[in-house]
């Protein structure tokens, strides 16, 4: 499988106190299992079951997923700038399979 | 003539009223037992949340729904779809510094009342429905 592309949009400062807008997409098929291929057969399931963004090693938004989540999985959410610091995202696959991305924000008084 | 014609409309309201009163109770029965399993016997109150998601859906593989949660901070949010051969579809946990507002997309599998819940800070859970129609079921099979 090819590594999924991930987007991510926030912005790179705030002020603190700030609601910042967090947007992220990742390319992967959520393969409901009950899909046929061209020749009719059944393509497997496959789907990533959680996403979660943290902040500094705190988790900020958790997100299981069922096959009702839409291909290329998108959320947008609001959070409270409160310091500088280090987003991560991170997104696992059923199978075990992990992809993450960093993003840093300066937040500023 | 006047008396047919009344009898005609008379009978098309009644037959109107047959088909749309039955899918309402059907609805709130279809979804009931995923909100209670959420709730897990809190009270559950129908103001606080807005679930926003289009009346009419060409496509069910890409509906973009928004959920609003305006009654409190709220620490769980879960989107339901009964129909859906997975009706929890999607169920987020949010901390203290995330505006309990978030927009997402679902697969919808066919016509059905979709429900948004969330699980506030003083343990109440407040849901909206929203029912709608599927032109094109998005769950394969």
């Amino acid at each position: 499988m090819t590594e999924p592309t991930i987007r991510i949009s926030m912005p790179a400062t705030a002020k603190a106190g700030e609601r910042i807008l967090i947007k992220t997409l990742i390319s992967h098929p959520m393969e409901t299992g009950r899909r046929r291929d061209g020749e009719g057969k059944l393509v497997p399931q496959d789907i990533l079951r959680t996403f979660r963004c943290s902040f500094e090693g705190e988790q900020v938004v958790g997100w299981e997923m069922s096959t009702g989540v839409a291909a290329n999985p998108y959320v947008e959410f609001e959070v409270i700038a409160l310091r500088s610091g280090r987003f991560a995202f991170v997104w696992e696959d059923e199978d075990g399979a992990v992809h993450s991305r960093e993003q840093v924000i300066e937040v500023t008084a | 003539m006047v008396e047919t014609r009344r009898t005609v409309l008379k009978f098309s309201a009644s037959f109107v009223a047959a088909a749309v009163a039955p899918a309402g109770v059907f609805a709130k029965a279809d979804y009931q037992p995923l909100l209670d399993d959420f709730a897990g016997g809190s009270e559950t109150l129908t103001s606080g949340l807005l679930l926003d998601i289009p009346e009419k859906i060409e496509d069910g593989a890409f509906v973009m729904v928004s959920v609003s949660v305006t009654g409190g901070r709220a620490q769980r949010i879960t989107i339901l779809a009964p129909a859906n051969p997975m009706p929890v579809v999607a169920t987020f946990s949010l901390s203290t510094i995330v505006i309990p507002t978030l927009t997402t997309r679902v697969r919808l599998a066919g016509n059905q009342t979709v429900v948004a819940a969330a699980r506030l800070d003083d343990g109440r859970v407040v849901y909206d429905a929203r029912t709608v129609s599927v032109a094109v079921g998005g769950c394969g099979g």
